[in-house]
Formats: structure tokens, sequence, C-alpha cells
């Protein structure tokens, strides 16, 4: 009876397998024998509880054989359970790259697999007996990839342990320009928390909110999600409806469910407790009825205001205002009335104007440093999309951006040099060097606009082609060529260079 | 973020407003590093627009070799037009950046998920 039911379940999944398979020829071979093993997993599960039943119906102690098939029940459900909440919360690092690769037999890249799980262990190891032989352990294991996005994952995945996730991300933000063979889900899924974790570090709950729906989904993301729709109704250019943020006991049940809740008990408070503002609902900096006042004190009392902010929470409103209060009082004729009688009084007539030069520089200098490197967009500083031909703000904003293409054209120079002189790096310093010049070329893009990226293209284009096609004809780096072509193709259809995106295609074309 | 143009402003130092002639500026120069000698505590702080700041003899001297210079004094002349007084801080509201959702940054995050660096 028992085995004619089997034999009935094993041909009706045989038969559901096949029928479900769009394009078999594309099927890895090895599927049909990992879902040969599982089937045959539940089949002798099945037998142990059929004869767990009867010796359990013989009465006597004959009930103790139920505990088998129970004990069987969870790792048939969950394979990976050993792994994932034993070994790795544990930071059992060589023991799980060991389990993890028996455990994925089967799969045609359980070494990525094991590495990855390894690493994981590596950073969570609460306590470490020997940090650096099982760095030293993996990384002879690295070695062994092919150098897709598994490795690449791998490498961010040592940055974080070596300098912190801050120092890993650029490496894994050049994730999107592989290709997708080299570009396992599960892979990505690694690369996915890591940008997240670093958003919700940030606390840039808008980002965290656009990546959780394309994240795999756990009970962690599940919970990110959830806790980011409550900050984050709607997305800024979102034309849906705002979500309905999740109610306190659906955060309650859904933290419930992560593990190691505990480290995430301050996300739960946040989210339960979050008082929604409305967008806009700001009031900006009152001006006060300064009519009367002289318009360069009224400038210098609104510099002295914002020195009085911490820098991190002066805003774009702020840098606007003083902008605009100074270029009233550097062309006020009373500022040019008291410079020139102060100048006069002094005896150096004709000086106020090098004084007056001096003063606008200094404050020019002055917003400058407010606006960092490019933290503050441009887009941000001119709301209205335009920006004026000429202020303080603006010589200010120009400074920026011209440092910012400095560094870059300085960065792609070296590139560049180093590419006519036959200077290899390793594999991962390549990539990292990469990884910091998108990283800067983003950066001019966010601060500056398409404008902007447009002048740093000038500088990116041959320097990056002719730096890949070495990679890709000298030295057979073939993964990190097509990722730079892909990207080069990517930036000249966005910017609308067909020439460059002909050669790109071409290389693009060529393959991995 | 330049703050010395306020803070370490020669006019502020010595506590003369910008009209003053040099004579009146070396009097108080003078006057500053006599009480400065012999410890007044009076003379150990001096009032900007930022607050008050501790004042050294060092200072003094150099904020009056600063205003003996014409040109520079000129410079300092403009910056110094506000009287020593402080301002007013802004609201508290006025500073939020409209664009920051949320909690805020989450610093311990990446030690807490599993992914901090091991130093």
């Amino acid at each position: 009876m028992t085995l004619s039911i089997l034999s009935v379940l094993l041909l009706v999944g045989w038969l559901f397998r096949k029928s479900s398979r769009q394009e078999p020829s594309q099927e890895p071979p090895r599927e049909d024998l990992r879902f040969a093993v599982r089937l045959l997993a539940w089949m002798l599960w099945l037998g142990c509880l059929s004869h767990a039943i009867v010796r359990t119906l013989d009465g006597g102690f004959g009930w103790l054989w139920l505990l088998v098939p129970i004990a069987l029940l969870f790792p048939l459900l969950r394979p990976l359970f050993l792994i994932d909440d034993l070994l790795v919360p544990r930071g059992l690092v060589r023991l799980t790259y060991r389990v993890t690769l028996v455990t994925m037999w089967l799969h045609a890249e359980r070494r990525g697999h094991a590495l990855l799980y390894a690493y994981r262990a590596l950073l969570r190891a609460p306590r470490h007996r020997d940090l650096r032989g099982d760095e030293a352990y993996l990384e002879e294991r690295a070695k062994k990839l092919s150098g897709g996005a598994v490795s690449l994952v791998a490498a961010a995945l040592q940055l974080t342990l070596r300098e912190g996730l801050t120092a890993a991300l650029p490496l894994v933000r050049c994730l999107d320009s592989l290709d997708d063979t080299v570009k396992p889900p599960w892979a990505m899924a690694v690369a996915q928390e890591l940008q997240l974790v670093e958003l919700m570090r940030l606390g840039d709950w808008s980002k965290v909110r656009a990546l959780t729906p394309q994240c795999e989904a756990s009970s962690l993301i599940a919970f990110v999600d959830a806790c980011a729709k409550v900050f984050v109704p709607q997305l800024p250019g979102e034309v849906d409806a705002a979500v309905a943020p999740p109610s306190r006991d659906r955060l309650y049940w859904l933290w419930l469910k992560v593990p190691e809740k505990q480290h995430l008990l301050w996300l739960l408070d946040k989210a339960q407790d979050f008082k929604p503002q409305a967008v806009g609902s700001v009031v900006p900096p009152a001006s006060e009825p300064q009519d009367h006042k002289p318009k360069l004190d009224v400038a210098l009392a609104a510099l002295g205001k914002l020195w009085k902010i911490e820098p991190h929470l002066v805003g774009p409103e702020h840098l606007r205002k003083v902008g605009l209060l100074w270029d009233a009082a550097l062309t006020d004729k009373d500022t040019e009335r008291l410079a020139m009688t102060r100048a006069l009084t002094l005896t150096i007539p004709g000086s106020e104007h090098k004084a007056l030069a001096s003063l606008r520089s200094q404050v020019v200098e002055t917003l400058r440093s407010y606006l960092g490197d490019g933290q503050m967009p441009i887009s941000k500083l001119f709301p209205d999309g335009k920006m004026p031909t000429q202020g303080v703000l603006v010589e200010a904003v120009l400074a920026v951006r011209a440092k910012l293409l400095e560094q870059f054209e300085s960065a792609t120079t070296q590139l560049e040099e180093r590419t006519t002189d036959q200077r290899s790096l390793p594999w991962l310093d390549e990539w990292r060097e990469w990884a910091s010049i998108r990283d800067a070329y983003q950066r001019i893009e966010d601060f500056g606009g398409a404008e902007a990226r447009r002048l740093a293209w000038t500088s990116l284009h041959r320097q990056a082609n002719n730096w890949a096609c070495w990679l890709w004809n000298a030295r057979s780096e073939k993964v990190l060529a097509n990722a730079v072509f892909r990207f080069l193709l990517r930036e000249s259809l966005a910017i609308g260079d067909d020439r460059t995106a002909q050669l790109a295609k071409k290389n693009v074309g060529s393959g991995l | 973020m330049s703050r010395s143009r306020f803070v370490e402003n020669p006019f502020y130092i010595l506590g003369v407003r910008p009209s003053c002639t040099r004579a009146e500026m070396e009097r108080e120069g003078q006057k500053l590093l006599g009480m400065l000698e012999l410890g007044l505590p009076v003379a150990k702080k001096y009032k900007t627009p930022l607050g008050d700041a501790e004042r050294t003899p060092e200072m003094v001297r150099q904020a009056m070799a600063e205003l003996r210079d014409p040109n520079r004094r000129l410079l300092h002349e403009l910056w110094a037009q506000l009287p020593a007084e402080p301002l007013a801080d802004e609201p508290a509201s006025e500073v939020r950046d409209p664009n920051q959702i949320g909690p805020g940054p989450w610093s311990d995050a990446p030690s807490l998920l599993g992914l901090g660096a091991k130093k």
C-alpha cells in the first residue's frame, strides 16, 4: 500500500517537474539529480513515518519511533538550518565552509555558496580564536572561484571585515554592470543586504524603501521593508497613492520572526512610535523685518547664524538664503560707500575694491566649505532647476564642481598612464580602482546633474575603454573588462553619445 | 567653517568699534595687555556675535599688529560691522532637512546585523 502511494507520488512529481520546465535545454543537468534526491529523501521520510505509525499502533514503547520522522522533518523542510541558525551565528568559519560544501554537494556553485556563508560566519563570530588563520583559509578558497559576482561579493565581505562596510560598498555597486551569466541571484542577495545595512546606517530610508522590493524575501527583509513603509509611505516621484503603513501589531509580529531580534529592538521602537511629518511642512527660515538695517549687517548676521548651526544640520535653504543676502550686500551702494569712506579715512584711497573682492572670496570660501565634497546637490540648492549666472553661492558651487572634476580627471589620467605602461595590479585592486572611479563619477553626477555628468564623461570614456581593452586582450580579465564595457555602453546611451555607444556595443558583444 | 572671521576678528578681541582711531586701538590694546598681566578676570573674555571667547596676551598683540596695517584693517572692519552681542539662534524647526525622513542614521546597524569590521 505504502509503496504504491509512493510510486504514484514519484510519478506525479516527475511529470509535474517535466511539465513545469519552460526551456529544457537551458536547465542545468544537476537540477534533475537534485530534484530526484529531494524526492528520495521525502519518500524515505514517508516510509519512516509509516513504519513509526505501525510500531506505535503495536503498543509499548513503539511510539518512540515517532521521534525519528519528527527529528528528520526539520532538516527536510529547511536543509540549511544547521548552517544558517547554528554554524554562522557561532562564527565557526571552517566548519561552515565544509558543511556547506557537503550540504550543497549537488549545487554547481557550491564553493561560492560555502565561501559566502563562511565569510558571514567570520563577520558574525562573537569572538575569534584565530581571525588571521580563518581569513587566510578563506582567501585560499576564494582563489578557486571563477571571478564573477561571487568572487566580488566575497571580496566585499573581506573588505567589510577589514575596513568596514563603507569601504566595501563601492565594490558592491559595481555588480550592477556584470553580465547576468556571472551574477547568480543568491550572491546578489548578499550584495543587496550589504547595501541595505549601509543605507540603514546612513538613515536613508527612502532608498531602503526603494531597495527592499528587489531583495530576496527573508524575515529580516520583511521587517525592514515594513519599517521603511512606516517612515516613507510614498517614495518621491511615485505616482501611486501612498502605501498604508503597517500597524504596530504587524510590526511586532514581523519583528518576532526575525532571527537575533534583540538587535532590532531599536528599529522596532522607532517604527512603532514614528509620527509622520508631512513633506513640505518645514517652515523656511523666517526673515526678520530688517529693511532699516544695512544690507551688509543683515548678511553678516545671516552668516553668523549659519555658523551657530551644527554643520551637518545646515540645509540647502540656509545656504540659499545666506547667498542671496550676501549678493545683495556686496552689490549694495551703502556697502561700497562704507568701504570707500573707511579707505579714505585710513588713507588708502582706491583699496576699497580690493577689500570688497577679498570679502567676497572669503564668503565664497565659507559657502564652499559647507558644500563639502558635493554632498549637497545643485538641484537642492537651486530647486527651480536653473543655476543663476552669478552670485556667491554659484561661485562656491562651481568651485566644488571644478574640484570634483579635477580629482576625477586625475584618477582617470592615472588609469591611462598605467594602461600605457602596462602596469598590472592584482585582480581585487583592479576592481577597487574601477569602483573608486565609478564612485567619483557618480558623486559628480549626484552633485552637478546631467551637465556635470557630461563633463566627467569626456575624461572617462577613452581612458576606461583603453584600460578595459587591455584587460581583455592582454590579461584575460574578461569579467571586469565586460563590466566596464557594459557601464560605458549604459552611460553613452544615457548621455546620447552615438559614436561611443557603437564602440561599446561592439565591445560588449565580444562576450565573456 | 571660518567662524574665525568673527571669533578672531581683531576688533572683537580688542573690544573696539571699527570706526575707532589708531590711537584708541593702541590704548585699548595696551590696557588689555596690562589687565591680562595682572590676571584680571574681566580681561580674560571678550564678546563676539558667536558668543564669548577666551582672550590671551598673544591674541591681543596679534590683533594690534593686524590693525596697524590699513589694508588688512579695512577688511577686518567690514567683517566687524555687527555689534559684539551674541546673535539669536535659529529656531530648531528651521534647521531640519525636509529630505531627511525616518529615525535618522543608525550607526550601530552594521555591527548589530553581523557586518561590522573586526579591528
